[in-house]
């Protein structure tokens, strides 16, 4: 390694314009290119009210209301490719394949909304506007239906006299699908921004390499 | 409260006639500081920016003087930070916009320490430091009055110009360019540091403090390391006195809200390091905390960002919850690493660690590797180290031409 100066950096620069401007202009019909090829990503989301009984302690005492599963048992179930059912993957026009069913996981975002572990906000990204809303309205319908078994049968395991008395909460979709106004995959600016500056950087690396290589010579 | 008064102004005084030189133009200084940090005080300008507006015009102006080796990880703290900008995934489409400009910040000071880590500057940085441990405490004290002024009652943590976090790393970063760079071992310089870290009332600039003072007490002789531990020893006591025994209670660790934000950030990993690792590039710059998270430090998303519903990262405050959240255990890893290496490459193994101890302190609270004042003080570190060097060899060269 030796010493650089701001001269020695100009005059390099100057030296590699071609290269640099060559490459730069590559990056940026590489990145143009992506844009405009790529599928549109787009958002949707909902919040579910996870469904609602009482948890009873070991002496018989009902105590107070509890979300049946969980928002992290309810993850658990969309989180998983084992156990995503096929109508989600119906309806967000995924086939039951392996390969869907991980692609089905990676678009799927759910997570605890209040830090009560009660509410639960699902998004999901995938290409199509309409696509996007039906997938996140067909995932939440599967999702209230097998929760809501879920809380049945956490019900009926205890006694009969408890189970009248025990609260009965279905869950519902407390705030309705909203879908992204635009794509918001890729990001046409900072993509093609990126790919400009790479070509500039890898012109500048292989411009360093050769002038390294003409030193050793 | 009035001995701590008396001592400020006694050392300061001692201090002053001792190693200031141009004791007007210092006084004329020290009056503009004052002039500021009342208007700071009264109108609340921003001024959190500063450091990095300084920092970006001493860049321009060493990168145009440029002269040194230009270390190869330049390339990786480059492509990190264009990945981060132009790669990081995208927040929710209702969101707000996170001030994404923060968690960029490590990086950028990465490229310009590696561009300016051996600029040699001609501006007196020994007079700079001395006159900011001198000037500091007793501004400090100037807040407590103008602040007592305005409510009629004394705060025990006065108001700052930046924030008290934000700035004893720079006055550690001073002490060390005063007593290991220049190697001038007055304990007075010591006690006035100490003075000032405990008006601040900064616990993560205490727990700098403490791991420079363990550097400092090693390099003195015996007789002074007994007074530097005697005086250790009185600062626990005065904590103790003032705060009772709950202030050395380790279950007291978790009512601090920066470890809190740090323990609650793992939830997202289930509180599994292993899982953790499983980003190796974190969740960008872009993304929100998540709404259950958020939910619980509330409080922290208003105080920063005005809203509690604006789940901006920057609310976990800690420079390493955040980190560890936006770009990943590695990253985080990274950057530390890349400090440190650039650093012993420049000062050595010895300095190098030390020099790295305020910042890494900070960084469990607010500010560390992402904060202008923390960073500037680092820089500050080198181009002292630069300076001594330089003025050294030209002594040298004097002499022997000489003999």
């Amino acid at each position: 390694m030796h010493e650089l100066t701001f001269k020695q950096i100009i005059q390099f620069l100057a030296e590699n314009r071609r290269h640099l401007a060559f490459l730069s202009a590559a990056g940026f019909l590489v990145g143009l290119s992506y844009c405009l090829l790529t599928p549109k990503i787009y958002e949707a989301f909902l919040f579910i009210s996870l469904p609602q009984t009482n948890q009873i302690s070991a002496e018989g005492v009902i105590k107070e209301k509890i979300a049946v599963p969980s928002t992290l048992n309810a993850r658990r179930i969309l989180l998983n490719p084992a156990t995503i059912t096929p109508e989600m993957l119906k309806t967000c026009g995924l086939k039951d394949t392996n390969t869907d069913r991980k692609k089905f996981v990676n678009a799927v975002y759910a997570t605890d909304v209040d830090g009560g572990e009660r509410n639960l906000m699902l998004l999901v990204r995938i290409p199509g506007k309409e696509r996007a809303e039906q997938c996140v309205n067909g995932i939440a319908a599967e999702l209230l239906v097998l929760t809501n078994a879920i809380k049945n049968n956490y019900i009926l395991h205890y006694d009969p006299k408890n189970q009248l008395v025990l609260v009965n909460e279905d869950a519902k979709i407390y705030r309705a699908a909203r879908v992204s106004d635009s794509y918001i995959l890729p990001r046409p600016g900072l993509t093609i921004l990126a790919t400009t500056l790479l070509g500039f950087l890898v012109a500048i690396f292989f411009g360093w390499i050769i002038r390294l290589l003409k030193h050793v010579k | 409260m009035l001995l701590v008064i008396s001592a400020t102004l006694v050392i300061s005084a001692q201090l002053f006639n001792k190693y200031i030189s141009q004791k007007k133009i210092a006084v004329f200084y020290f009056f503009v500081l004052l002039g500021l940090s009342t208007l700071v005080f009264k109108t609340g300008w921003p001024v959190f920016f500063g450091p990095d507006l300084l920092i970006l015009l001493f860049f321009v102006w060493a990168f145009i003087n440029l002269r040194q080796e230009i270390s190869w990880q330049i390339w990786l703290s480059i492509c990190l930070l264009l990945y981060f900008f132009c790669f990081s995934p995208p927040r929710m489409d209702i969101e707000f916009d996170n001030r994404y400009l923060v968690p960029m910040k490590p990086f950028i000071y990465l490229i310009i320490l590696y561009l300016c880590s051996a600029t040699r500057v001609k501006f007196d940085i020994k007079t700079f430091c001395f006159g900011w441990i001198i000037f500091y405490p007793l501004l400090l004290l100037w807040n407590i009055f103008i602040s007592w002024l305005g409510t009629g009652y004394f705060l025990t943590r006065p108001s700052f110009i930046f924030e008290n976090n934000f700035e004893i790393p720079f006055l550690l970063f001073c002490f060390i360019i005063v007593a290991f760079i220049y190697n001038n071992k007055d304990i007075r310089i010591y006690l006035l540091v100490a003075i000032a870290v405990l008006l601040t009332g900064s616990r993560s600039g205490l727990g700098g403090f403490l791991a420079v003072s363990v550097f400092y007490v090693f390099s003195l002789d015996r007789k002074r390391m007994l007074l530097v531990l005697a005086l250790v020893v009185s600062i626990l006591l005065y904590i103790l006195a003032i705060r009772g025994l709950s202030a050395f209670n380790a279950a007291n660790l978790n009512s601090i809200d920066r470890l809190q934000n740090l323990h609650r950030i793992f939830a997202i990993y289930d509180y599994s390091l292993t899982e953790a690792l499983k980003y190796p590039l974190g969740f960008g710059i872009y993304q929100k905390v998540p709404p259950g998270i958020c939910e619980q430090s509330k409080e922290y998303a208003e105080w920063v960002t005005g809203n509690i519903y604006n789940c901006d990262p920057i609310m976990l405050q800690s420079f390493v919850a955040r980190g560890i959240f936006q770009y990943g255990v590695y990253v985080m890893i990274f950057i530390v690493a890349a400090f440190f290496w650039e650093l012993r490459k420049r000062m050595g193994l010895y300095l190098g660690l030390l020099v790295l101890m305020p910042i890494l302190s900070a960084s469990f609270s607010v500010g560390g590797f992402s904060n202008g004042l923390a960073f500037g003080g680092l820089l500050l570190c080198l181009l002292a180290y630069q300076q001594n060097q330089q003025n050294s060899l030209e002594d040298f060269t004097r002499s022997q031409a000489k003999c």
